[in-house]
């Protein structure tokens, strides 16, 4: 008798045949295509950092560009806003100051030679430039009182006026082209030019805005302040001017002080930039 | 050989020594060959498949874990490797096992009451084996060689498990009578 299992697995194993020097070679080609495989997964890695890298850049250069162009249309469109601003605030104040100028100028013909007289000696009292020229180290209480000074009373060599109305009809057209002149210097005063303002602050006068309003109250709003933006306003319209120095103080205390229109301080960044303060000033 | 001995094998192995495989294929050889025979049943299939199990061995050898029964890990692992050629390439042997079904299990009498247990005639067991029908012959190899239950070959070759089990009982009547008895 003969156990089926065991004959059967031994007959077996006696024919199976040696199998090593093709399982070896087959473990040899293994580990070569392992190493191939390795070395083309990291080429192909490389190359897609390489393309990725690539696009990147383009992607950052296309990025920069777009926003290039964004910025110049903006500032074109900025530029462009600001001179239709600017020359249509020039025709209403040349077409409102002409009536108003033939009627002030008809009633001064009337007005007594002495009283032309008085005004003359006042004018030469006191030089012009004195007036107006404004140290940087004054102190915001010193420019108020010489622009309350310019306003009483001053005279310039090319420019004169008087807050009671006794203007003659000469003074009276100066007056007219000067206020285009405010205008303009109103304008140019965006640029934080300080002898554009002061030239403002003069035209305002010779205009007839002279009245203080506010100011012991602008003055302490404004302490510390890096950048102030306001919308002076001017006839029907308003000017927006940005000052970005310390001295915005003090050129927004002479407007406060010189100006009876309406003052709007759209914003007050402190130097940390976190607080913001917005009021407004009505007439 | 021994769990910790195996476990070195594969330590070398890990290590890229091919010397690690070597003592591994020379204890184990016949025992996954006869595995892989015993499923697919052909030599030429059970020599590519047991080349295949130990190259596979070699390429995977970090996923063993120690300690879990090296021997049943190398049985299941030809045996897997195994049923999936047969099912890639031997396909037309398992259709002969459905269209048997379709047409309803044949019952051969293997030999009369009277002379089943006589031994006829004294053939060596390769020999015996081959005078099984092919369906016999499998479910021999499968449940003798392969060491498979009933009902794994009956999944595998996707007939009813009462079909497996009475054509091995009459593959094992048509052995004993060439003196070959089932071990107990």
């Amino acid at each position: 008798m003969k156990q089926l299992e065991i004959e059967y697995k031994n007959a077996i194993s006696l024919e199976v045949p040696d199998l090593w020097n093709r399982i070896e070679a087959g473990i040899d080609e293994y580990e070569a295509t392992k190493k191939t495989d390795n070395i083309s997964y990291i080429k192909e890695e490389t190359k897609k950092e390489e393309k990725t890298n690539r696009v990147n850049s383009k992607k950052v250069i296309a990025y920069i560009g777009r926003i290039s162009a964004a910025a110049v249309c903006l500032i074109l469109a900025i530029g462009a806003f600001n001179l239709m601003r600017g020359s249509k605030n020039t025709a209403e104040m040349a077409t409102s100051d002409a009536p108003a100028t033939a009627d002030f100028a008809a009633s001064e013909a009337s007005d007594e030679a002495p009283a032309m007289e008085e005004y003359a000696a006042e004018a030469e009292a006191e030089e012009y430039s004195d007036t107006y020229e404004m140290d940087e180290a004054t102190a915001p209480s010193e420019a108020s009182e010489s622009a309350i000074q310019n306003a009483e009373g001053s005279s310039g060599k090319d420019t004169l006026s008087y807050k009671n109305g006794l203007r003659s009809e000469s003074e009276e057209l100066t007056n007219a082209i000067d206020n285009q002149n405010a205008v303009e210097s109103l304008m140019s005063a965006v640029e934080c030019d300080k002898d554009q303002a002061l030239k403002m602050l003069l035209s305002l006068t010779i205009a007839g805005i002279d009245e203080p309003s506010d100011f012991a109250l602008a003055a302490e709003e404004i302490e510390d302040v890096d950048e102030v933006k306001l919308l002076a306003g001017y006839g029907d319209d308003t000017l927006r001017i940005s000052f970005t120095d310390k001295e915005a103080k003090e050129y927004l205390m002479y407007l406060n002080k010189n100006t009876d229109y309406t003052i709007d301080i759209l914003a007050i960044v402190r130097a940390d930039g976190s607080a913001e303060m917005i009021y407004k000033k009505e007439k | 050989m021994t769990e910790a001995a195996f476990d070195a094998c594969i330590q070398k192995i890990l290590n890229g020594d091919k010397s690690g495989l070597k003592e591994i294929y020379d204890a184990y050889l016949s025992y996954i060959y006869q595995i892989v025979y015993g499923v697919v049943g052909r030599k030429e299939d059970a020599e590519d498949i047991t080349s295949d199990f130990f190259i596979k061995f070699w390429q995977q050898a970090d996923k063993y874990k120690s300690g879990s029964g090296h021997k049943g890990y190398l049985a299941t692992m030809a045996r897997n490797m195994a049923i999936d050629h047969l099912r890639k390439f031997k396909r037309e042997v398992l259709d002969s096992f459905s269209a048997d079904e379709e047409e309803g299990p044949v019952f051969e009498p293997a030999a009369k009451e009277d002379t089943e247990n006589e031994v006829i005639e004294d053939i060596g067991i390769k020999e015996a084996i081959e005078r099984l029908n092919p369906k016999e012959q499998q479910i021999i190899n499968m449940k003798v060689l392969a060491d498979m239950t009933f009902a794994e070959i009956a999944n595998e070759l996707k007939v009813p498990m009462g079909t497996v089990t009475w054509r091995y009982r009459e593959a094992i009547k048509k052995l004993r009578r060439y003196g070959y008895y089932e071990t107990a």
